[in-house]
């Protein structure tokens, strides 16, 4: 008996569908400094729209000739892969698990465990989830004669829209990942012909992975609005940050407070929202953590005795301009 | 060989199914549109005639949704070659060009990137954005502009909602589209930032 199951589970599974991918495992990312929280993780709230939840087409047909001995007909259209190739059954479960795992890896909170209480919440709820493909074709019979059907197949693009919300007691952030990928052939199988299950579900993995890189930059600035001020001391060192021109990248600086020295420079992988505009220096949010807006105006405040540092055109981050000169 | 007029009459049909939820994949309706918008242009006056007003423009909002398409095999003599495709960062690049077209139309521009970030009591008016959609499509034709010259326009369309939140003055909320057809040299997110400046400037009694 035990068997026939494992016999049947093999069969199962070798005849599940090929495109479907695995969406609950994270891409590697860089630990955060622990802030001491437990976060429970709601299940995920499925709000997608139906057509994206069921998959199906919207095409646009044209008969030029629609007639017995000769038959012309074009057609356009997007069509939206079902569920059953993006995630499967387990889509909402695995997306979950996607998250509870990029929050564990970045090592900002711990994931309360089965009856544990926890000091912060986060609810999901899932608004876009789509692999979509666009397809054009011609089709012409002649005297029952088929002549051609000219397929113009474009290469699909994938999409996610998440809304999470983080709780603490009345204190409430939103945060929103919202990631888009488009088919690279390199990467995602077959540049012969588009629009395939597999490359539009692959696209699809792809957006999710960099909504789940982005996800704990973006839960540790709520983090830090729903904690509140910790108090910032004179620091020994600060971090300025300078966007890329391509918007991509972030170069980061710490720079020790007490010589000027720029102890470490390096540039990242730009995740999360943008705080500044390309090319201009500013006094990082993160140092190394986020900290909160008080906090931020603290440390603005320490440092601007001695370093040319203010809020000029953007009022989240203050400008750095460098050493403060003579009066 | 007569042909019956049913016939004739089904040679003109055309039906069409629901698009409505779609992007709009109608290069040449975009082109027309273009067109019309084009010959109504009315010139900004100079940044100096403006006075000053401080505002604050937050960082653009929306789900900027992948579009329907991305690339197409270019073997047709008439026709889009690429339909549609992502611009990484649109709502970013957006906000810059935006913010800076606001600058140069004489306001003073204050940003902010976030929730916490407070808005001062001085300013004006606060505008929030949401953006849409933005498509990029390149058109190609046999005949440009009548010339029987063969060529490739550049077509771009952006669909905001926004919001402007005035110190004096009942807030105004309005949405906006633009067509486009680009200059051959022309950066497709800085002229429909051109626009959308242009938008928001006349919403606020300054166009």
């Amino acid at each position: 008996m035990r068997r026939l199951f494992l016999l049947l589970s093999g069969l199962s599974a070798a005849c599940a569908h090929p495109a479907i991918r695995d969406l609950s495992v994270p891409p590697p990312q860089a630990p955060r400094p622990s802030r001491g929280c437990v976060l429970s993780v709601g299940s995920v709230t499925d709000e997608r729209p139906t057509i994206e939840r069921e998959g199906g087409k919207q095409t646009s047909l044209t008969f030029l000739f629609p007639l017995p001995w000769i038959w012309i007909q074009r057609s356009a259209g997007f069509r939206l892969h079902s569920v059953d190739t993006i995630g499967g059954e387990r889509l909402l479960s695995d997306l979950r698990a996607g998250i509870v795992a990029s929050v564990e890896a970045s090592g900002l909170c711990r994931i309360a465990g089965p009856g544990e209480s926890a000091t912060h919440s986060l609810e999901v709820r899932l608004q876009h989830l789509y692999g979509v493909g666009y397809t054009r074709s011609a089709f012409k019979e002649i005297l029952f004669v088929y002549v051609t059907n000219d397929i113009q197949a474009f290469l699909p693009a994938g999409q996610l829209s998440m809304e999470l919300v983080l709780k603490k007691g009345p204190a409430a952030r939103p945060i929103h990942l919202d990631a888009q990928a488009i088919c690279d052939p390199s990467l995602d199988g077959s540049p012969q012909y588009a629009d395939t299950e597999d490359q539009s579900s692959a696209v699809v993995a792809r957006a999710v992975a960099e909504a789940y890189a982005a996800l704990p930059t973006e839960l540790e600035r709520a983090l830090a609005e729903v904690d509140g001020p910790r108090g910032v001391a004179n620091p020994k060192r600060f971090r300025i940050a300078r966007l890329s021109a391509d918007y991509a990248f972030l170069e980061l600086a710490d720079i020790d407070a007490e010589s000027g020295i720029v102890v470490e420079d390096r540039i990242v992988e730009r995740r999360g929202a943008t705080y500044a505009e390309p090319g201009e220096w500013v006094l990082a949010l993160e140092q190394p953590e986020v900290l909160s807006r008080a906090d931020y105006l603290a440390l603005v405040s320490a440092l601007s005795g001695r370093w040319d540092v203010r809020f000029e055109g953007n009022l989240t981050a203050a400008r750095f301009f460098g050493p403060r000169g003579p009066d | 060989m007569r042909i019956p007029g049913v016939a004739l009459l089904s040679l003109l049909a055309a039906c069409s199914g629901p698009m409505a939820a779609a992007p709009h994949h109608d290069p040449a309706g975009a082109f027309e549109a273009a067109q019309a918008r084009q010959t109504g242009f009315t010139l900004m006056p100079a940044a100096s005639a403006v006075e000053p007003l401080l505002i604050v423009v937050r960082a653009f909002g929306g789900e900027v949704l992948a579009p329907t398409g991305s690339l197409i095999m270019d073997d047709h003599p008439e026709g889009p070659v690429i339909e549609a495709y992502l611009t990484a960062n649109v709502r970013e690049v957006l906000y810059s060009r935006v913010t800076e077209q606001l600058a140069q139309r004489g306001l003073r521009v204050l940003r902010i990137y976030d929730d916490a970030t407070p808005v001062p009591p001085e300013v004006a008016a606060v505008l929030d954005v949401q953006i849409q959609g933005f498509e990029l499509h390149r058109w190609k034709k046999s005949s440009l502009f009548g010339t029987g010259l063969p060529g490739i326009i550049d077509l771009a369309r952006v669909r905001y909602d926004y919001r402007w939140q005035r110190a004096r003055g009942a807030p105004i909320q309005a949405s906006g589209q633009h067509d486009l057809v680009l200059e051959p040299t022309e950066d497709a997110l800085a002229a429909t930032a051109r626009l959308m400046a242009q938008d928001l400037m006349a919403a606020l009694g300054r166009g």
